[in-house]
């Protein structure tokens, strides 16, 4: 429950500290602003700044309000939609664990793109991903896996006349 | 005029032409419900077979794609939570959650019907205000278009859910993120750190399946494996007359607003459907519904968006102005076959145009005809067990978003997308406020600073007429409003709690 | 186990047999091409290279003997596709459509971008874009001389449009300034870019902005309208589609003729001579092609095929008076 109960803190605390961020360090070095603009509502970094400033103000209304009403019992609807939730998910430590892996896979799938090119990345993936989906049925599997990859390859090759990446096999 | 109609009629009557459009909106619907696969995409891969057909029937089977791509959106939107063109995300706000109850059937019907019926208002708008409109359209330069966008965020509110902080938080990262790339005005680097591929910023449609899709996805491996149940079913249920009847008003103001958003050259479907449903909830007895599944919802999103395809026809026609990328490809299929646009069309050509109208509005009774069987078989879909279908969305997604801008760039951007919006969910974030920000962001920071390069630097500007006085008092309208409602919501929920006590 | 070994296998056969059909495609330069040719359209859908480079991809084939498949890489005025196809391996595969946009004004305007005007392989002019310069029709304006005489009474209150900065209009209107002798020609007349030259022309047509100067592509169908008022044009000799524009000779002002768009076909540098030579063959096949000649003028262009050496002298002109210019008004940027 705690995070339930500090999640508008929290999320208000990491909106000010990017904010700081982007005001001290990032805005400076990465927005050229040409010396001959006269208009400061004309200047390049004119938008950027009143963005991430309303967003450390909400930032900080968040810690503000978020604090207040961390005090307050949490209204029994949200303990009964967290209940609701946990039914469904693994333990908090595990579910973060698994979004972890998942977008490990997602970046390593993006490396094999790059280096085994779409069709072969692809019929690794789809292995790897219903794998973790639990599913054992590999008479299904491997044929989704391999058809559909080389299916969408040729789809887009041949009808919509799109070459994608073949890597090392180009 | 009876001569110029029995003529048109015979140019448009013919075997080709009404096959051609068939099969355009045929294959619309099917490179819609594609995700990544826009209808913009569809419309330009076309475009090379109509160089070798006659007028007519070319452009004839672009509109046909044209239409079919953006009801084919919503397909997936509904069914997958990953809207198939940038038009359907606003479709995924209702639809997804009725999926999820296992009414995705009343969903993709309601989808169906009220795209049909705004696609045919928008023609009817096409045929007979033509002239009038497109003058209007015209008058909008860098002030008008500013305060109309700035009312247009305004919806923001409206999609926001019930907190609205954290619709802002979201909307202020959309508006971020859309600086990122060269300056407008002074062609310097804004956020770029050196990456070529972001000097034009960061594109749509890796941020739109990012946004969307991926984090669906990274959040089903976090359930426990005994909840992978099967598909949620698609229902047997249609759209009774009783409901269709209950939306019957939101469709038809959604079809409007479909009309004037595309009759504006550079607007488009998207914010078109967010402006539409936002009025929708705003006006709706079951206000309250809106996000978790309200019928309601998916018709006014879905006849703003396709309120838009006839009327985006509405510029081009009447004055040779492309409003968006499509309607750009179709003026060169025109060009192909040495047809100008503009009034000198209606003057020499005035048959074509005709023959085009006849086209149109048949191409309505297609896509009513196309979509009913397409509901039947992409209803297979709910035969497919999550467990394989997860992985075959996540490779649909990255195939068609490599394709769409050909670069890994582009993935690599869907992918970080997908973990901002996989912790935007866990923290309660909604993305619909991200992704209309992200749309409007640009539109509004250009308009406001061509604006003031126009009149050097004075603020003078945005006063300079009555549209941007219309506009601009009704922004200021809503804000009042979102005001006044959020604090009635303050005092209710502290009267609720004092009894409570 | 069993089934997770015959898996393996499974995987094993996939591979092999993906890396045959990778292999078969490898290409030598005496052969080529062996394989479907991509061609880089660096501008978005519908625009005036977009529909360049599929009516060339749709005549090529024929001459090539493959399937060459048009691919947009936008972003940038053309700089992300440019930058792509420069950076590219030079087997023949790779090509760009080239414009004057992307590669020769923004390379002599911005010195942020990642390549010089020459780190390509020219391999052909195929088109010339003729550039009008035109005013809203409610504009008081009958003249090009009239107009050049209103921004003298009137420095830096009239304005222009364009499809962004370091594109080619955005240095059309200061050159022409120039040339007619207005002083301060950077700052004579109002800079309005826009994201592309359609948004660009249709501000000129709503009477936003005063002057646009932009391909006659864009403009024949308000031209024809009644909407814009032609004043001048860049070609030689007058054109049909414009015929009240009297050219920049006629006004007495033969230097403006530098101001031409165009598109060319472009690969990577250092590619093989046998396979340029291969394409610049296929072009000059194009140049008589009936149905190419047919679509290039019907969107408003002069089919226009060079050969290598031209192409290099017609770039290396306008390059050298484009960065002459941007040098002069003090227009670069860093």
């Amino acid at each position: 429950m705690f995070f339930a109960r500090f999640s508008d803190a929290i999320l208000g605390a990491i909106l000010c500290i990017g904010s700081l961020v982007m005001i001290l360090v990032i805005i400076p070095i990465s927005v050229q602003v040409p010396k001959s603009n006269k208009v400061l509502a004309l200047s390049p970094d004119f938008w950027i700044k009143i963005i991430v400033w309303i967003s450390l103000a909400l930032g900080a209304y968040l810690i503000y309000s978020g604090l207040k009403s961390a005090k307050e019992q949490l209204s029994e609807e949200k303990i009964a939609d967290i209940k609701y939730q946990r039914t469904l998910h693994h333990s908090p430590s595990r579910s973060v664990t698994m979004a972890v892996i998942v977008v490990i896979n997602f970046f390593v799938y993006y490396l094999l793109i790059d280096l085994l090119g779409m069709v072969l990345a692809s019929v690794i993936a789809v292995i790897v991903f219903v794998l973790m989906c639990g599913e054992r049925r590999y008479k299904i599997m491997l044929p989704v896996a391999m058809l559909l990859p080389v299916g969408l390859y040729y789809f887009f090759l041949k009808v919509a006349s799109i070459p994608m990446p073949l890597g090392i096999f180009y | 005029m009876i001569e110029n109609l029995s003529i048109a009629f015979q140019l448009f009557a013919t075997f080709d032409n009404v096959a051609f459009l068939f099969f355009g909106v045929l294959v619309g619907c099917i490179v819609g419900a594609i995700p990544g696969m826009t209808a913009t995409m569809g419309v330009a891969l076309t475009l090379p077979f109509t160089f070798y057909l006659p007028p007519v029937t070319g452009i004839l089977l672009l509109i046909g794609v044209y239409k079919g791509g953006i009801y084919g959106g919503s397909i997936p939107a509904i069914l997958i939570k990953t809207p198939g063109t940038p038009a359907a995300a606003c479709t995924v706000l209702d639809g997804f959650p009725l999926a999820q109850k296992g009414q995705a059937n009343k969903a993709l019907h309601m989808a169906l019907y009220s795209s049909c019926f705004a696609d045919f208002i928008s023609n009817i708008a096409l045929i007979f205000f033509t002239g009038f409109i497109a003058s209007f359209a015209l008058k909008f330069g860098p002030p008008e278009f500013f305060a109309l966008i700035l009312f247009s965020l305004t919806i923001i509110a409206g999609v926001a859910g019930d907190n609205l902080a954290r619709g802002l938080i979201a909307a202020c990262f959309g508006l971020l993120l859309a600086t990122v790339g060269l300056d407008l005005i002074y062609g310097t680097e804004r956020m770029i750190f050196g990456e070529t591929e972001l000097m034009g910023g960061v594109k749509f449609i890796p941020v739109l399946i990012g946004l969307f899709a991926l984090p669906e996805i990274i959040d089903h491996f976090t359930r426990k494996l005994e909840t992978h149940k099967q598909f949620a079913g698609l229902g047997h249920e249609g759209v009774t007359m009783a409901e269709w009847k209950r939306c019957f008003k939101s469709v038809v103001r959604g079809s409007f607003i479909g009309v004037i958003m595309g009759a504006i050259p550079g607007i488009g479907g998207a914010p078109s459907a967010f402006l539409s449903y936002s009025e929708a909830k705003r006006t709706s007895p079951n206000a309250d519904n809106f996000g978790k599944g309200e019928l309601e919802g998916i018709a006014a999103a879905e006849a703003g968006n396709n309120g838009v395809c006839g009327a985006t026809m509405i510029p081009l026609l009447a004055l040779g102005v492309p409003g968006d990328v499509i309607t750009a490809v179709i003026l060169g299929a025109f060009m192909i076959h040495g047809l100008q646009p503009g009034p000198i069309l209606f003057e020499q050509n005035i048959t074509i145009v005709y023959a085009i109208f006849m086209g149109i509005m048949l191409s309505s009774m297609y896509l009513l005809l196309v979509g009913k069987v397409g509901i039947r078989f992409f209803a297979r879909i709910s035969d497919v067990p999550n467990s394989f279908l997860y992985p075959i969305v996540l490779v649909l997604c990255v195939f068609g978003c490599y394709a769409v801008g050909n670069t890994m760039f582009d993935l690599m951007v869907m992918f970080l997308m997908g973990l901002i919006g996989y912790f935007m969910l866990k923290f309660n974030i909604p993305a619909a406020p991200f992704l209309i920000a992200f749309i409007l962001g640009p539109l509004l920071e250009d308009s406001f600073r061509q604006s003031l390069q126009l009149s050097r630097g004075s603020f003078d500007i945005f006063l300079r007429n009555p549209i941007c006085w219309v506009f601009l008092s009704l922004a200021i309208l809503s804000v009042v409003m979102i005001i006044r409602r959020n604090i009635k919501l303050k005092k209710d929920r502290g009267l609720a709690a004092m009894i409570l006590e | 186990m069993t089934s997770n070994t015959k898996f393996m296998s499974t995987v094993a056969t996939g591979a092999a047999a993906l890396a045959v059909m990778g292999s078969v495609s490898m290409a030598m330069a005496a052969d080529y091409p062996s394989k479907p040719i991509t061609l880089v359209a660096p501008y978005g859908a519908g625009g005036a290279s977009d529909m360049a480079s599929r009516t060339m991809a749709s005549v090529l084939p024929s001459y090539l003997g493959q399937p060459v498949m048009v691919v947009n890489r936008t972003g940038a005025g053309g700089v992300t596709g440019s930058a792509y196809v420069s950076k590219s391996k030079p087997d023949g595969y790779t090509l760009l459509l080239a414009r004057i946009g992307s590669q020769t004004v923004s390379p002599a305007m911005k010195k942020n971008i990642p390549y010089k005007y020459d780190d390509f392989t020219m391999l052909g002019v195929i088109e010339l874009n003729p550039v009008i310069c035109a005013t809203a029709s409610s504009k008081p304006y009958k003249s090009m001389k009239e107009f050049i005489a209103a921004v003298k009474a009137n420095p830096g209150k009239m304005s222009f449009s364009s499809a962004g900065v370091g594109s080619m209009l955005h240095v059309a209107v200061p050159l022409v300034l120039k040339l007619m002798g207005v002083p301060n020609p950077k700052d004579a007349m109002n800079h309005i870019p826009y994201k592309g030259g359609g948004a660009a022309a249709t501000a000129a047509v709503g009477g936003h902005v005063d002057l646009v100067c932009t391909n006659s592509s864009a403009l024949t169908s308000h031209i024809a309208g009644g909407k814009l008022r032609p004043l001048m044009i860049t070609t030689k000799e007058r054109q049909a589609v414009a015929k009240e524009a009297p050219t920049a000779r006629e006004l007495g002002f033969p230097e403006v003729e530098v101001l031409v768009g165009w598109s060319g076909i472009y690969g990577p540098p250092n590619m093989d001579p046998k396979i340029t030579a291969k394409i610049r063959g296929a072009l000059q096949k194009v140049k008589k092609d009936k149905a190419w000649n047919k679509f290039t003028k019907a969107l408003g262009s002069v089919p226009y095929i060079l050969d290598g050496p031209s192409t290099k002298k017609f770039v290396d002109d306008q390059f050298g008076a484009f960065s002459t210019l941007v040098k002069e008004l003090d227009m670069i940027i860093e």
